[in-house]
């Protein structure tokens, strides 16, 4: 587990740099990989602009690790937590002209399994890397 | 020294041209559409968009292997800009990844797009 502190851009750069540098995503294809990135980034976008209101001084953790086939993924913050079930489905009417608020809708189409823990400070994220259809 | 693939030169990711009276913002090879590239990519379209009335604006993703759901809300606001002169905007160049966050954010009904930047050409100026 690591810890990171700093802008968003910042932020992102770093958690980019600990999980995809690291032989986690080695041989996967480009299509895993931007699934990968993509949960990620979004989940510590989240961490860092609704977890701590943007305070570069607060830390946002990375955890990762493979078990078999699946990589699990876990981004925590240290602010007022959330309730999921709260937040407003951006595929709805008012939602579609909406700048933002499409964080998780993301994260949950391209990871296999998330969930929400700690009053919603630390999400963690299951992606199987085996090829659909394989044993 | 080489620079990592994960690495990009924000000021040279963005690349913006004109042909007749149409804006094309377009991106580096190998592009990471996000948090810090987004805020490039909505000043240069902006500043494309707010200086003509009627203006034609196409957002070639030609080039970009990454993006996140900030570049979507940044193009919600450029269209938001474009349409409200009147103007149009097409999006193009659409890697098949790209293409799947579009579906699944269902904004494909939202914005116009093009099969590449000659058929995008040809939509603004019909």
């Amino acid at each position: 587990m690591r810890s990171f502190t700093g802008s968003l851009p910042e932020v992102v750069q770093s958690t980019r740099d600990f999980v995809l540098r690291g032989n986690v995503v080695e041989g996967l294809s480009p299509e895993l990989v931007f699934a990968i990135r993509l949960a990620l980034e979004e989940a510590v976008t989240n961490a860092h602009r609704h977890g701590h209101g943007g305070d570069p001084d607060l830390p946002i953790s990375i955890e990762f690790s493979r078990i078999g086939d699946d990589l699990i993924l876990e981004v925590a913050d240290s602010g007022d937590g959330f309730d999921p079930g709260s937040i407003p489905d951006p595929r709805s009417p008012e939602g579609l002209e909406r700048s933002s608020g499409r964080g998780l809708l993301l994260i949950r189409a391209f990871m296999h399994h998330v969930e929400h823990l700690d009053a919603g400070r630390r999400i963690r994220m299951r992606r199987c890397l085996a090829p659909a259809g394989s044993s | 020294m080489t620079s990592h693939p994960f690495d990009q030169n924000l000021d040279q990711a963005i690349e913006s041209t004109t042909f007749g009276d149409v804006s094309i913002v377009g991106f580096q090879t190998g592009s990471l559409l996000d948090e810090s590239l987004v805020r490039n990519l909505e000043s240069t379209a902006l500043n494309a968009a707010v200086t003509v009335d009627r203006p034609k604006l196409i957002v070639d993703f030609e080039g970009v292997v990454h993006l996140t759901s900030a570049a979507l809300g940044a193009l919600l606001t450029i269209r938001r800009e474009v349409e409200g002169r009147q103007g149009t905007l097409i999006l193009t160049g659409l890697s098949p990844a790209i293409d799947e966050v579009f579906d699944i954010a269902c904004l494909r009904p939202v914005f116009a797009f093009a099969a590449d930047r000659s058929a995008a050409i040809d939509l603004c100026q019909a």
